[in-house]
């Protein structure tokens, strides 16, 4: 009879050349919760976030490890239903994200196709950044043949204000960790300006420009 | 995110079943529920009780927060409280949905409780009206609202953030209309002296 054990602690992330990552071990459980979490957050937000790529990863590798065993099994075992539902969910989640993310990358690909630097590092995995280049290709073949050929004289569209995912966004978040003196700007000039303190468990609407850092850092989390 | 996903992630809350059958612990990623003993209570998550469920390979049984006389104090609580109150369990609305669709049958007092529930639902919903329609009359900038399950958002999720967003452009736009006006109107006073100056007497 064949046991249907899997190795349930992962070791997600590597040791690395910097001296400050440490080795940290998280069980599956733990990683699918965070799975979750990122997929919530990202569904929610209206701009693309961090890649979740070790976790994506991760939680892949499970999958494939299940689905492994499961062919090992009798069929009509009440095992295999069981373990095919979990998987089912589990993918359902890992898609919904990936398409997510592929989607913003879409609408706004001129945004995210700009010069990356320090200041502002690219959040496109190496998959979506070969994604985004050639669809940038295809999008400019597409206008290139249907009208820019026909069109007179030279011109030099990279110039030109691209369109950017709307930082202003009404959102809602829950509070993870407690906060002090949250500054809410006011864009609109009517001095409206505010600090307000956050704590544990509460919940607010407001707009994503305000927390965009706090979601990075994990004090905050979408809803 | 819409309601189907809020309800996606219902189905991780556990819930109590009395399993119909024998059998050794599922090593699920999510983690490990069992061994299986028939007419011995176990906890898993909701979907799998729902699946055990409907092959009738056991029973669920009813959360303790499915009861008429607590749901009818959180009623009689919310009509009392301004703010919103801490419901007895997370994703309420959603486990009691997809329970009484599974198993109706072994819920005491079903109607009831059905009922109930959405008379507690309905007065969070037309709090929530009111706490909106004054998010946005009074031109706030966030709003607080703990204690507001997900769901409940739900009908609102399409339309408020886009008119709150689109309340903030106008504002956004008046300012700088406001800005050229001023600036306009300074220009305009500088220059009549200088059509005096011009003029010959």
């Amino acid at each position: 009879m064949s046991s249907m054990s899997i190795n349930n602690t992962t070791d997600i992330f590597e040791e690395s050349h910097e001296a400050e990552e440490e080795l940290v071990e998280l069980t599956a459980e733990e990683v699918l919760k965070q799975l979750e979490e990122s997929w919530v957050n990202e569904r929610n937000s209206p701009e693309l976030l961090e890649p979740k790529t070790e976790i994506v990863e991760c939680m892949l590798e499970q999958v494939a490890v299940m689905e492994q065993n499961l062919e090992t099994l009798n069929k009509g075992d009440l095992r295999i239903f069981v373990h095919r539902m979990e998987i089912s969910r589990i993918k359902f989640v890992i898609n919904s994200y990936l398409r997510t993310r592929l989607d913003k990358i879409q609408n706004n690909f001129l945004y995210y196709a700009k010069a990356r630097n320090s200041d502002n590092p690219s959040r496109l995995s190496k998959q979506e950044e070969e994604f985004l280049e050639s669809y940038k290709q295809c999008v400019g073949d597409l206008f290139q043949s249907l009208c820019l050929t026909h069109l007179q004289g030279d011109v030099d569209w990279s110039h030109h204000k691209v369109p950017e995912p709307h930082l202003q966004s009404a959102v809602f978040i829950k509070v993870l960790e407690e906060f002090e003196g949250l500054e809410i700007s006011d864009h609109s000039g009517g001095g409206r300006d505010e600090a307000v303190d956050l704590q544990v468990g509460d919940q607010r609407i407001l707009q994503y420009s305000n927390i965009s850092k706090l979601l990075d850092s994990g004090v905050v989390k979408l809803t | 995110m819409e309601a189907r996903e809020y309800e996606f992630m219902a189905e991780n809350e556990k819930v109590t079943i009395l399993p119909k059958f024998n059998h050794p612990t599922f090593t699920l990623i999510q983690g490990d529920y069992g061994p299986f003993k028939a007419g011995n209570q176990i906890e898993v998550p909701l979907w799998l009780a729902v699946m055990l469920r409907q092959s009738d390979k056991c029973s669920i049984e009813t959360p303790e927060w499915m009861d008429v006389e607590i749901l009818e104090k959180c009623r009689d609580d919310e009509k009392e409280e301004g703010t919103f109150t801490k419901l007895p369990a997370k994703f309420i609305f959603e486990v009691a949905n997809i329970l009484f669709d599974v198993t109706a049958a072994s819920i005491v007092h079903a109607d009831q409780i059905r009922s109930v529930l959405k008379e507690i639902f309905d007065i969070r919903q037309s709090k929530l009206r009111k706490s909106i329609d004054k998010l946005i009359t009074d031109g706030y900038l966030y709003a607080k609202i703990n204690y507001l399950q997900e769901i409940e958002l739900a009908n609102f999720r399409p339309i408020l953030p886009h008119a709150f967003d689109y309340i903030q452009r106008l504002d956004e736009a008046t300012e700088v209309a406001k800005l050229i006006v001023d600036r306009s109107i300074q220009q305009s006073s500088m220059s009549i002296p200088s059509s005096f100056n011009n003029s010959t007497f």
